[in-house]
């Protein structure tokens, strides 16, 4: 697997991890079950609504790979998905500025008291806080999980970038 | 592995595009060209069977037309680890997302005449039946194999090596045999980090991400419950003897704790979750960076 030390926008993968997860639904809700309530247009907003600070652990723009121009502001998709469960929902607001992303908040609608429950239920785990470190720093023969520049995320980009030229 | 002097018609490993990822194959003592071409027929046949995205696939047969069908007997492995997956996840996993897709406009054969009405993922026992020969279909229904496919797949080209020593990674899903290799595991939202190191000899290591298309082309995770901890895990790794093994299991931890797959066999897990906590196996095979 290609591995570079790209520094990556913290959020911009977050976006694209949850946008990945939803995308496919955002796209078949949209295209194909019109009554539904998902919504997934974007709307622009007033980029002074943005006030999340920037991850301190990368740096905090990333260009949109493309030469076409995109219009600054903050743009704001809602995912909709079928669970066994019902309809589930994700928001996503992406910041672009000067044509990079430039900020990035993820909205769930889960309630959260479940996903601690969750947590509670482990019982022969060990619980520790991570920090990455640098591939080329770490001595491994593979690697293995997901790549984040596969087709997924740059499908969630593109879609991005659609709305923001629109 | 090091590579030891090979004939010319050897390869120490090969790489190629199959079944909508990556792979890269080494074996240690070489690839010679006919297991090079029985490897490229093995995805091909897995993939006419599994794809439903292929209108002449098994899946696509069945998602047409009930009925009864023969499998073979590793086709087989496949549905009956579904179905125990389908249990211990009390549905979370379920092949039968397929059919939820196909109603939803999302399969390209079907884009042309959604529903208007999205059916709910049926359960189990309302559309399949195993039988000691195969599968009966009891009513139309699209079957998704995303949350074990890939290590389905992974098993079948390693039961190509028979007793040779070998190293396969479909897209970061990797079985060995041989010299024990250390495998780091990719910080799932920073490209090009680690969070740690697991060792392994003799086993698979799978891993699971929520932007993970899980089967290349075949698979969006669909149902993610967010009342489950979707939202908060952001990756999982399961270690196990075979890969379809190692990948069901790293796919049903982003929905139920680990304690409820004990009866799926002898595993070891990492989860990790967006607050950069972790929870993992207590063995000294693993090695987190904290």
């Amino acid at each position: 697997m290609p591995l570079q030390n790209q520094p990556k926008l913290i959020g911009l993968v977050v976006v694209a991890l949850l946008v990945a997860a939803g995308t496919g639904t955002v796209i078949w809700m949209n295209r194909n079950d019109a009554s539904s309530n998902a919504s997934s247009g974007n709307t622009p907003t007033d980029t002074s609504a943005l006030t999340q600070s920037s991850p301190t652990t990368a740096p905090s723009s990333t260009p949109v790979p493309s030469t076409a121009t995109y219009k600054d502001g903050t743009y704001s998709a809602d995912g909709t998905y079928r669970s066994p469960g019902g309809n589930e929902k994700i928001g996503v607001t992406l910041t672009i500025a000067s044509g990079t992303i430039s900020d990035v908040s993820i909205k769930t609608y889960g309630s959260g008291s479940d996903a601690e429950e969750y947590q509670a239920q482990f019982k022969d785990g060990i619980s520790a806080v991570v920090v990455g470190k640098k591939v080329n720093d770490v001595s491994v023969s593979r690697v293995s999980g997901s790549s984040l520049t596969s087709t997924g995320f740059n499908n969630a980009l593109e879609i991005i970038k659609s709305d923001a030229q629109a | 592995m090091p590579s030891k002097s090979l004939s010319p018609t050897l390869k120490p490993s090969i790489e190629f595009e199959a079944l909508g990822t990556h792979w890269f194959i080494e074996a240690e003592s070489g690839i010679t060209p006919r297991q090079e071409r029985l490897i490229h027929t093995t995805l091909g046949i897995i993939d006419r069977t599994w794809s439903r995205f292929r209108d002449d696939s098994l899946v696509a047969t069945m998602s047409r037309r009930v009925g009864e069908y023969p499998l073979s007997v590793t086709d087989r492995g496949l549905m009956q680890w579904y179905h125990l997956l389908y249990k211990a996840t009390e549905g979370y996993i379920n092949p039968l997302v397929g059919q939820t897709l196909a109603d939803a406009g999302y399969d390209a054969s079907y884009r042309l005449a959604p529903k208007t009405t999205i059916a709910t993922t049926p359960s189990w026992d309302e559309v399949i039946k195993l039988t000691a020969t195969g599968i009966t279909i009891t009513q139309p229904g699209i079957i998704d194999v995303g949350a074990a496919g890939k290590g389905f797949a992974i098993d079948a080209i390693a039961d190509l090596f028979k007793t040779q020593s070998y190293t396969i990674d479909a897209g970061g899903d990797i079985r060995i045999k041989g010299t024990p290799q250390t495998i780091g595991l990719e910080h799932p939202l920073h490209r090009g980090e680690l969070i740690g190191t697991i060792t392994i000899k003799d086993k698979s290591i799978c891993g699971s991400a929520g932007n993970r298309r899980q089967w290349g082309d075949w698979h969006h995770i669909i149902n993610p419950r967010t009342s489950r901890p979707v939202e908060n895990v952001i990756a999982t790794w399961a270690v196990a003897d075979t890969a379809m093994h190692a990948d069901g299991i790293a796919s049903a931890l982003f929905f139920v704790p680990p304690e409820q797959l004990t009866q799926l066999g002898d595993f070891a897990y990492v989860i990790m979750y967006e607050n950069g906590k972790v929870y993992h196996t207590n063995t000294q095979d693993i090695r987190l960076f904290t």
